[in-house]
């Protein structure tokens, strides 16, 4: 049972509410106030971490059974963004594992036969049917490369000192494209020696495991794992902060090891940049003018930390032996893509009031865009009512979930607020851009 | 009669749909408490589900009104609450609903001149602070977190970092909305007048503020619902955003600008633990001292306890900083705060040396060890309470083990008596051996209220939630009492809600029948929380026994 994993974590929950809301030092407005997207939007307290701790203790008890519940308990596990603002928030506090609490859900959700929900098991089933969660033909994942002259590793006859790893979404999502063009643009410019995998690059399986699909997930990543290895893969370089993460804490949480024990490296493409720019390889020569704000990816940031493996127990007073290093949100990748926008000349950043490790999730992750569009939609609205305020006309990011969720928020409501890749700009500056 | 089908029908009907549920899985998130012994005892010893039967989001007071007004129709009990911190806000009894007020959340006036906000149930410390300081004012921050409900705890009873100058919460509130059991509003202080203005609490309408609070004898949501409060806002000199440094993992206290100066204070002359009380009653002539000449805007005492909680930044880092011996013994911290100028804060720093030197204390220098966890990263926690449950990070549970509320020199006694009988009954019987110590018996929270005029302590106990180490914590918790009522100690302020009343309330002039003969009169179907504050009747021995888990 997956629960029984995480049992001291949810039955210790003290019931304090410090996870339903942002670190209350940061606090700046009683309008942006409000960490959990979940509880925001289902308003009863199951929603909120603290709920899903009397969830799965209910569970755990036998107060609450599945059979009896299963549409309710469905729908409190998954219409959850998993972005960790609660663990965060809690672990200021108590040294409670809450991701692990929802994820533990989820994984007890598959076991039980109930999870996942429809609209995720048609990502998984695309991934096993076309290794990418678009249902497209693999022919056309790198048809966005054409005549742009970029190495594909896969055919075994070239190798390269980075894999670009593109990732689905920006391989087949329409007017996605742009994003690897740019990065082959600017990494060709840079003087980089690097490929890709072209038509047999596959998905990452990031989205199985966010759900709860362990055994689904572990069959995806060990053909990756396999793939990286065939081509003898040092270092990965991604602009997916999905895919990010997948390769650089699942891979290494499915194999007990430390992230930093994996036999790649992986990169967010903004840390990438920002050390080209430090080793001058990329230069600025174009004044961008333009206020922005940007939106940290939750799988960038809080998700995005190196995984640091524990294999123990809960001792006296509920310390752990041995010592856990947990993972508080603070590693993640915050401050590359600030550096890259602060290098770019004649451009302002103003900051959203939540941001970093405090950061509002656009409301696309863990699967709830696909099975609560209206959800994630809501979630996105009070982002961009957030950047709105900053007095900013656009959200930069680097993740094609919020990229996408962001500008379905701002269709929704009616706002001038645009949506730009970090990347769009970086090419502006370098005076690359064709508009 | 009991909660039924046709009562939850009524109730949707008034708040919507959406804003009503009976699912077990959604009602299960309103079904626990989590921490205090006593409640792991409740649940463990009674087996009661405390699961509601419904929880209902009302989104103003018309709806509150008709809740209640349903509430008496089909005798089915209610609970009103606030974030949901506390053990009166579970239900006792079966088919009780919850009112869950996150739909009202308005901050509906913030008023500068008059510095006063007026404030629906579910806005918070923090969301109240953040805006009031861009008005250069600010509120108490409550000892429970300011991500609690100022509503609530205002209206209940409320302990403050800064209640040197702001006292309780009870201080503080200038009006309220009050839905009463039966369905009936109050209005009480000027907000009884519309177009008065919400700025004070004796009038022109009636002050019924005593209807709520009193000291720790609050009515826990035992009075009906109340729904609006105009709550008092005070002069703040610092920054207009909160200052913060560092990330999530290791958050420093920030500058609070040039109006603001923290002290730390000791008195090393005296051995600790064997003289404690010296130092305490040295303690209470700095805090005297203080009072009269009017300085500062934090005086607190802080013992081992709370230094080592409140500054951890990991359960591990605590244990450490207890293994490291980082605070040998108790200190006084002290917080200026100049709202006129930097020269009343260099006036107030150069009266503060002059007092410390007169009672023979010593400033904690910036490189000590005490100075570096505590100012550097505690401090502000007395500005604003962000960190409020790392009380509970030395075992994952905690409980109050005495509290009083009396004048600096009975509380500084209460406090070596209450440490004492856990010294004892360690030494001697071994209760509490498995707690986290010394912090379970070198406890001691001093805090003066409004320039010292009175006081308030808490000592705090650390078992696991094991039934045994907590049944330890409740003999523990029984014997403190004790002495304090057999020495006829001032007010007896162990926090008499529910049961305790039956407990306690003979020997504390028999208040018990004072609370019930309001119940009674003002919640005449008993639906009003009940079991809290107290019940009608007065309760059998036996039966009190067994819903305090004694039994």
């Amino acid at each position: 049972m997956a629960l029984e994993k995480i049992e001291y974590d949810a039955t210790h929950c003290q019931r304090c509410s410090t996870c339903k809301w942002s670190h209350l030092w940061e606090v700046k407005s009683h309008r942006f106030a409000r960490n959990c997207p979940s509880l925001v939007y289902g308003k009863f307290d199951s929603y909120a971490a603290q709920g899903k701790n009397d969830i799965a203790t209910g569970l755990l008890n036998g107060e609450l059974s599945w059979e009896e519940n299963k549409d309710t308990l469905l729908d409190i596990i998954y219409r959850c963004p998993v972005c960790a603002a609660c663990d965060v928030s809690c672990k200021r506090v108590m040294d409670l594992d809450i991701i692990g609490v929802l994820d533990a859900l989820r994984e007890e959700a598959c076991e039980k036969g109930y999870g996942p929900l429809p609209a995720h098991k048609e990502f998984i089933q695309s991934i096993m049917n076309y290794d990418n969660v678009w249902k497209q033909p693999r022919s056309r994942r790198a048809g966005w490369a054409k005549k742009m002259g970029v190495k594909d590793l896969s055919k075994g006859d070239e190798t390269a000192e980075v894999l670009y790893y593109v990732g689905c979404t920006y391989a087949y999502k329409p007017g996605m494209d742009s994003v690897p063009k740019n990065t082959a643009v600017i990494l060709k410019r840079a003087g980089v020696d690097f490929g890709i995998l072209g038509a047999k690059e596959i998905c990452c399986g990031g989205i199985a495991d966010n759900v709860g699909d362990k055994k689904s997930f572990e069959e995806i990543a060990k053909k990756n794992l396999e793939l990286f290895e065939k081509i003898g893969a040092k270092l990965i370089v991604t602009n997916c902060p999905g895919c990010f993460m997948t390769f650089s804490e699942k891979y290494a949480k499915m194999q007990n090891i430390n992230t930093s024990d994996l036999p790649y490296k992986v990169m967010h493409s903004t840390q990438y940049i920002e050390q080209l720019i430090n080793e001058g390889k990329i230069k600025f020569t174009e004044n961008v003018d333009m206020q922005v704000t940007w939106h940290d990816p939750c799988h960038l940031g809080r998700r995005g930390e190196p995984y640091t493996h524990w294999e123990g127990k809960r001792v006296q007073f509920g310390l752990t032996e041995p010592h856990r290093e947990m993972n508080r949100g603070v590693d993640g990748i915050y401050e590359a893509p600030r550096n890259i926008l602060k290098a770019i000349p004649g451009l302002k950043l103003v900051e959203m009031e939540r941001i970093k490790e405090y950061a509002w999730c656009c409301g696309s992750g863990g699967g709830a865009k696909s099975a609560y569009p209206d959800f994630a939609l809501a979630t996105a609205k009070e982002r961009i009512e957030e950047a709105e305020a900053t007095g900013s006309g656009t959200i930069v990011t680097s993740c094609p979930w919020c990229e996408s969720n962001l500008i379905d928020g701002i269709d929704g409501i009616d706002s001038n607020m645009k949506v730009e890749d970090i990347l769009d700009l970086v090419m502006k500056a370098m005076g690359e851009d064709d508009e | 009669m009991a909660f039924t089908e046709v009562a939850y029908k009524a109730l949707k009907d008034i708040v919507g749909e959406d804003n009503a549920t009976n699912d077990p899985a959604l009602c299960q998130a309103y079904s626990r408490v989590q921490w205090l012994p006593g409640g792991v005892l409740q649940r463990e010893k009674c087996g009661t589900n405390m699961r509601p039967a419904c929880v209902v989001m009302p989104g103003s007071t018309e709806e509150v009104q008709s809740i209640i007004k349903i509430a008496n129709r089909y005798s089915f009990p209610f609970i009103p609450r606030g974030s949901g911190f506390t053990f009166q806000a579970f239900p006792t009894q079966d088919g009780t609903i919850v009112i869950d007020p996150k739909r009202m959340d308005q901050i509906i006036e913030l008023n500068e001149k008059d510095m006063y906000a007026v404030i629906e149930p579910y806005v918070s410390f923090v969301g109240l602070q953040a805006e009031a300081m861009k008005h250069g004012l600010y509120t108490p921050t409550p000892l429970a977190g300011s991500q609690v409900s100022c509503l609530a705890n205002y209206s209940w009873h409320g302990a403050y970092g800064n209640s040197w100058i702001t006292g309780i919460g009870a201080q503080n509130l200038l009006g309220f909305e009050l839905v009463l059991p039966d369905g009936e509003i109050v209005r009480s202080g000027s907000m009884a007048c519309p177009g008065a203005g919400d700025f004070w609490n004796d009038g022109p309408g009636p002050d019924l503020r005593g209807f709520l609070r009193g000291g720790m004898f609050g009515h826990a949501g035992g009075i009906g619902m109340v729904t609006k409060i105009s709550c008092k806002l005070w002069q703040w000199a610092g920054p207009e955003v909160f200052p913060t440094e560092g990330n999530a993992n290791m958050k420093f206290s920030g500058s609070l600008g040039e109006n603001w100066r923290w002290f730390m204070i000791k008195f090393p002359q005296y051995k600790y633990p064997e003289e404690e009380k010296k130092e305490l009653e040295a303690s209470a002539e700095l805090f005297y001292e203080m009072g009269k000449a009017q300085i500062a805007e934090v005086a607190t005492h802080l013992a081992q306890q709370f230094l080592y909680t409140y500054s951890s930044v990991t359960k591990k880092d605590l244990h450490d900083n207890i293994k490291n011996d980082v605070f040998p013994h108790s200190y006084c911290v002290v917080g200026l705060h100049a709202k006129t100028n930097t020269s009343q804060l260099d006036y107030e720093e150069k009266v503060l040396k002059a007092i410390v030197e007169k009672v023979g204390g010593v400033f904690v220098e910036e490189d000590e060890p005490a100075y570096q966890v505590w100012i550097k990263r505690a401090a502000n926690e007395w500005i604003r309470f962000g960190n409020a449950q790392r009380l509970a990070r030395p075992s994952d549970n905690f409980s109050i083990g005495s509290s009083n509320v009396d004048s600096i020199d009975s509380i500084v006694y209460e406090i070596s008596e209450s440490n004492a009988i856990g010294r004892k009954a360690l030494e001697e019987e071994g209760l509490g051996k498995d707690f986290v110590q010394p912090l379970s018996v070198n406890g001691g929270w001093i805090s003066p209220q409004e320039y010292g005029y009175w006081c308030l302590h808490t000592t705090d106990v650390f078992p696991e939630q094991a039934v045994d180490q907590c049944n330890q914590a409740m003999e523990i918790i029984g014997r403190c009492a004790k002495s304090q009522f057999e020495r006829n100690s001032a007010a007896k302020a162990i926090h008499l809600l529910g049961p305790a009343y039956d407990m306690f309330g003979p020997m504390v002039c028999n208040i018990h029948h004072y609370v019930k003969a309001i119940k009674r009169e003002f919640d005449p179907n008993n639906v009003s929380n009940p079991g809290y504050a107290t019940t009608p009747d007065v309760m059998p021995e036996e039966e009190w026994k067994k819903m305090m888990g004694i039994l």
